[in-house]
Order: C-alpha cells, then sequence, then structure tokens
C-alpha cells in the first residue's frame, strides 16, 4: 500500500511556499534556504535553493509529504522528480510581481504534464498589497489554456486560506469525496 | 392610550424579547416600506406591543407585560404555534403583508376602544379580521385543523408578483434556509402558485435584482451607476468592481428580504468622473457584496424560471476563499466546473440537501457564474470523480478529514 502521497507547492520566489507549508505541516517544514545571492535578494534576504518538505501525519502510518519546489527557474530540473507520486499541483503566485499572468503561464507550461494526469488549484497572494490583477483576470487568462481550475485569493500565514485552497484541490479530484471517519 | 404629536396616523410600536438585528430589520420595514405609518420605539409609551415568544425568557416576559398592560394591543410571534389567550398571534417567518395587516387592524381596535371604553386587548382578542391570525377570546392550541381554518388568504402575504416574502426570516426564523423536495406534491389548482413559490423567488423583487441590473449597467457603459430607492443611495464603481454603500452593511442585508417595487427605484449612470463622497459610506470589493446579498435574499432558494432539470455548469470557479461560505460550496464548484449537471443530479451525485445547491446556484448567478443549458443536450458524463483506485479516494479522504481537524 502506497503511504507516500505527496502535494506539490510550487510559484516564483517569494509567493509564499515555504509559509504555506508551514502553516498546514505538523513539524516545522525542512528548508533549504540560503543566503540569496542573485536577483534575489532584491526581494528577500533568503531563498529556497533545493526545496523546502513538511509532513502532515494522517494516522495509520499514512502521511501526506508536502514538497516545495524552489523559486528559481535554474532548479528547473528538479520538478520532474518532485512531482513523482504528486497527488496535485498548488500553484502560488505573487500579486506584486511585475507580470504575474506571465508567471502563471510559465508554470503551467512547465508542469502541465503533471497537471493533465493529477489537478490544480492556484493561490493569488499579496492581493492585500497589490490589488491587481484581480481573480477574475486571471481566469480569464486561463480561458486559452483549457484549464477550469480553482483560483483563490490567499494568505499564506493563515492556515484557514491554505486549507480552503487545498479542499478545492481534492474535491477538483473527486467531487463526492467525503470525510473519512 | 398613547398619542402621536408628529404623525396621527403613526402607529408606536415596542418590541419584548427581541434581538437588536431583528429590531432592525423591524425598524427599516415601517421606515422604508410601510412609509412611517408605524414608528419603532425604545419606550413604554407605545400603541403596540410586539412580544418574540421564541426569547429564552418569553413566557415570563409576556407575564410581566400583561400585568403591566393587561389592555395594551399585543402581538406574539412565534416559529411555533402558540397558545394565545390575549393579544394576536403572528407564526414566523413573518410575512410583510400579515404584519401590516395585523397591525391595521389593532390601530382599528384602538380606534374603537377609544370611542367605546372597551379594554384594548379584549378588542384586539374579540376582533375577528379574516387577514391574520387573531386569536379567539379562549385559548386555544394548534391543530392542523385550526391551521386550515385560520389559514392566511393569499393577498396580504404576496408581493405584487405573487411571491410569497417571509419579512426577517433570517432574524426571526431559525432555521430559516427553505428545504424544498424536488417533486413538490400537486397542490390544488388555487394553490399552485403559493407551493411553486416555496423554494422560488424573483430578484428583481428585491434590492438584489436592482444592484444586479446596475452592475451589468455599469459595465455595459463602464461608468459609476446610481442607484437609488427605498435604502440610501449606492455607487456601483466597474473599474474597480466596487461598491460604495452609503447605510451600514447589516440594515443593506437586512433590507434583503424585504420586497421592492420598480417605480421606488431609479438607476442613474454618473456622469465622468463623479465620485462618492469621501467623507461617509464604505467602500468594498462587489463581489462578495454581491454574493453574500444573494444568499440572504435566496435563503435556500432558486430564480423563478429556474429549470431544474437542465444541466448547469460554471464559467469558472468562484474565489470561495473571500466569499460568504456556503455548506458544500467547494464540491459543488467542482462538480459543475467539471461537467454540466442539473440541480436534481446534483443533489444526487453529491448525496447533499438541495438547500444548499440553491443558495449556491442563487449566489453565483448573481456573479453571472452560472451557465444553463437547455434539457436534452446530449449524454453527458454523470460520474463525478477521476478514475481512482479506493485506496487512493481514502487517501483523499483522510487529508481531508485532517484538513478539517479530525483523523490523524
Amino acid at each position: 500500500m502506497n503511504n507516500n502521497y505527496k502535494l506539490i507547492f510550487t510559484g516564483p520566489v517569494g509567493a509564499g511556499k515555504t509559509t504555506a507549508i508551514s502553516s498546514i505541516s505538523d513539524t516545522p517544514p525542512v528548508t533549504t534556504d540560503a543566503v540569496a545571492t542573485d536577483m534575489t535578494q532584491n526581494i528577500k534576504e533568503t531563498t529556497t535553493v533545493a526545496m523546502d518538505y513538511g509532513i502532515m501525519q494522517l494516522g495509520g502510518g499514512e502521511r501526506l509529504h508536502l514538497y516545495g519546489t524552489p523559486g528559481q527557474e535554474r532548479f528547473n530540473f528538479m520538478w520532474d522528480i518532485l512531482t513523482e507520486g504528486g497527488i496535485g499541483l498548488i500553484l502560488l503566485l505573487d500579486n506584486t510581481r511585475a507580470d504575474p499572468f506571465q508567471d502563471m503561464h510559465f508554470f503551467l507550461n512547465s508542469f502541465r504534464e503533471f497537471i493533465d494526469s493529477t489537478h490544480l488549484a492556484i493561490g493569488i497572494t499579496q492581493t492585500d498589497r497589490c490589488a491587481t490583477p484581480r481573480v477574475d483576470q486571471y481566469q480569464q487568462q486561463l480561458k486559452g489554456t483549457g484549464l477550469k481550475v480553482p483560483v483563490f485569493e490567499i494568505d499564506a500565514r493563515e492556515r484557514r486560506d491554505v486549507v480552503v485552497l487545498i479542499e478545492a484541490l481534492l474535491f477538483s479530484l473527486a467531487p463526492d469525496l467525503k470525510v473519512s471517519a | 392610550m398613547a398619542n402621536n404629536s408628529l404623525n396621527p396616523k403613526m402607529l408606536r410600536v415596542n418590541t419584548i424579547g427581541m434581538d437588536q438585528r431583528a429590531r432592525d430589520a423591524l425598524d427599516l420595514f415601517f421606515r422604508n416600506i410601510c412609509h412611517e405609518d408605524y414608528s419603532l420605539k425604545e419606550g413604554d409609551d407605545v400603541d403596540v406591543t410586539i412580544i418574540d415568544m421564541d426569547a429564552v425568557n418569553a413566557e415570563q416576559l409576556r407575564a410581566e407585560h400583561f400585568e403591566r398592560h393587561p389592555a395594551r394591543p399585543t402581538i406574539l410571534i412565534s416559529l411555533l404555534e402558540i397558545e394565545v389567550d390575549n393579544g394576536v398571534f403572528l407564526k414566523k417567518p413573518l410575512q410583510p403583508g400579515e404584519l401590516k395587516a395585523a397591525l391595521e387592524r389593532l390601530r382599528e381596535n384602538i380606534a374603537t376602544s377609544d370611542s367605546t371604553d372597551a379594554p384594548e386587548g379584549v378588542a384586539a382578542a374579540h376582533s375577528s379580521t379574516p387577514e391574520v391570525r387573531m386569536s379567539k377570546p379562549t385559548p386555544w392550541t394548534s391543530s392542523a385543523k385550526q391551521s386550515e381554518q385560520m389559514a392566511d388568504p393569499a393577498p396580504q402575504k404576496q408581493s405584487r408578483s405573487g411571491e410569497i416574502i417571509p419579512l426577517f426570516p433570517d432574524v426571526l426564523q431559525k432555521g430559516s434556509v427553505a428545504t424544498p423536495s424536488w417533486e413538490a406534491p400537486t397542490p390544488p389548482a388555487g394553490e399552485k402558485k403559493k407551493e411553486k413559490a416555496a423554494f422560488l423567488y424573483d430578484p428583481m423583487n428585491h434590492l438584489q435584482g436592482y444592484i444586479e441590473k446596475a452592475y451589468r449597467i455599469a459595465i455595459e457603459q463602464n461608468r459609476n451607476v446610481l442607484l437609488e430607492g427605498p435604502w440610501r443611495p449606492i455607487i456601483i464603481m466597474p473599474e474597480t468592481r466596487e461598491i460604495w454603500v452609503e447605510q451600514s452593511h447589516a440594515h443593506l442585508y437586512a433590507l434583503a428580504v424585504m420586497p421592492v417595487h420598480a417605480e421606488d427605484v431609479t438607476i442613474r449612470v454618473l456622469d465622468e468622473g463623479e465620485l462618492p463622497p469621501e467623507q461617509s459610506g464604505s467602500i468594498q470589493p462587489l463581489e462578495p457584496f454581491l454574493w453574500k446579498l444573494a444568499v440572504r435574499t435566496a435563503r435556500g432558494r432558486i430564480p423563478a424560471g429556474t429549470d431544474l432539470r437542465a444541466p448547469v455548469s460554471l464559467r469558472h470557479w468562484p474565489n470561495l476563499s473571500r466569499l460568504m461560505p456556503i455548506r458544500h460550496g467547494l464540491r459543488i464548484s467542482a462538480l459543475w466546473t467539471k461537467q454540466p449537471v442539473s440541480l436534481v443530479e446534483t443533489a444526487a451525485l453529491l448525496d447533499i440537501a438541495p438547500k444548499y445547491i440553491f443558495s449556491f446556484y442563487s449566489a453565483a448567478r448573481a456573479l453571472d457564474l452560472i451557465e444553463q443549458r437547455e434539457r436534452g443536450g446530449g449524454e453527458r458524463d454523470t460520474k463525478t470523480s477521476s478514475p481512482q483506485t479506493p485506496e487512493h479516494r481514502g487517501f483523499l479522504s483522510k487529508i481531508l478529514a485532517r484538513l478539517r481537524g479530525r483523523g490523524r
């Protein structure tokens, strides 16, 4: 019996992947942050160079592994490895970035095979700092991709927000899913 | 008998056992819908008292009230039919027509008792107006037969469209969401309209419909639009998808269930640069406001004309993290973005009560997210899940349980 399913968090630098994993992980996530030495240092002091890892204990020895991909494109080679065995993808997009639509399309293209075989939910972060683009405008952008996926504004620090996004992903996989006893 | 110094026609009313939200709704009803024929008062110098018999200590409050004012015309309201030996009884949810009829009848009784010196309460109790459930001189208990005999006539309960509109159901009716069955029993010919109205409503009889209409105009013309009616001014701003309201949100949501007539409403496209005053009111995102207003207005119903068996789908997911939660909203969204499914099928596939589906449908429709096809649009896939092993599904269920604070 496979008791090692994974949930993958991806998105550009500073979108809140590490924070989102922290908000739902049972243990403090293992991060591989390093001092930023490239353009990233303009955004934050440290950045994830390999991956973030958290865990959610489900009982009976089963667990959900939470993986956050590194944000920089030069680590793309890791993404295929990380997604193996994944139940779905959470894409977090930073609304304050110069072109969040371009970010979205980049990650959709990069993970398209994985998305098509599982499912996707998108969280828009930092909307308190930058209100546009609005969620409906992201949905407009998605029209051309053939994807009808949940896109929610979220605050990655708020467990409630992260939970509703993951629940949307789970119900996208199986709308008739019920809570197990 | 109390006298009205301002408006001789105005009937002064106080309440006992009613919470502030319900009082606010009543106050709005008197001011906006009844054109100030009645006035809600704080003190005890009033013409009529309304007692909420669903209050925790209602019996004690009633006893104290009648001890102090044995002759005061009194309306008792409750979810359950209760024994009334003094005063007028109205069953919740209150209907605007019923309440007005009761108040008008009491007004007549007050006038009669003024001229005859008869005790007020007795006058009320002995009146036999057919418009409202009047108590009899002797105590009575509810029974099906009695209810039939005292059935409310339609005219007072219906809006101009014929819709039955409960008054303040959120506030005064516990478990207020309608729980319709899919196939209502065939009513007698004359009752058909009334049965149908149990789970149908017309948004255009309410504030919701006019905000939707103003929003459409604003989007079409890409200009701010001013909406005026039995409420303080509302401005829709299409560019930012925001709404400016001068009235408190609580008041506006209380207004949601009140009937609105087209002739009382004006919609005006504002000149470019014409903005809401900065010093008053508040601005907020339009969609969460309209979603909540639709939920409050619909209360588990769907707009009239909705085909229960026509396939429904969503243009896209609503931004559910920032909208008023509707139970099972995530499941319904997931299903309706996956494939078109009728309302009837949705209930069966997801095994959830129609009231939640109706609420979600009404709210999503208000945001123009609903696409509904004609019936018989070909074979559809009625499987709700992606192909998954039972093991995989079990695992997903455990994640869900864990996220909701169970399992582990």
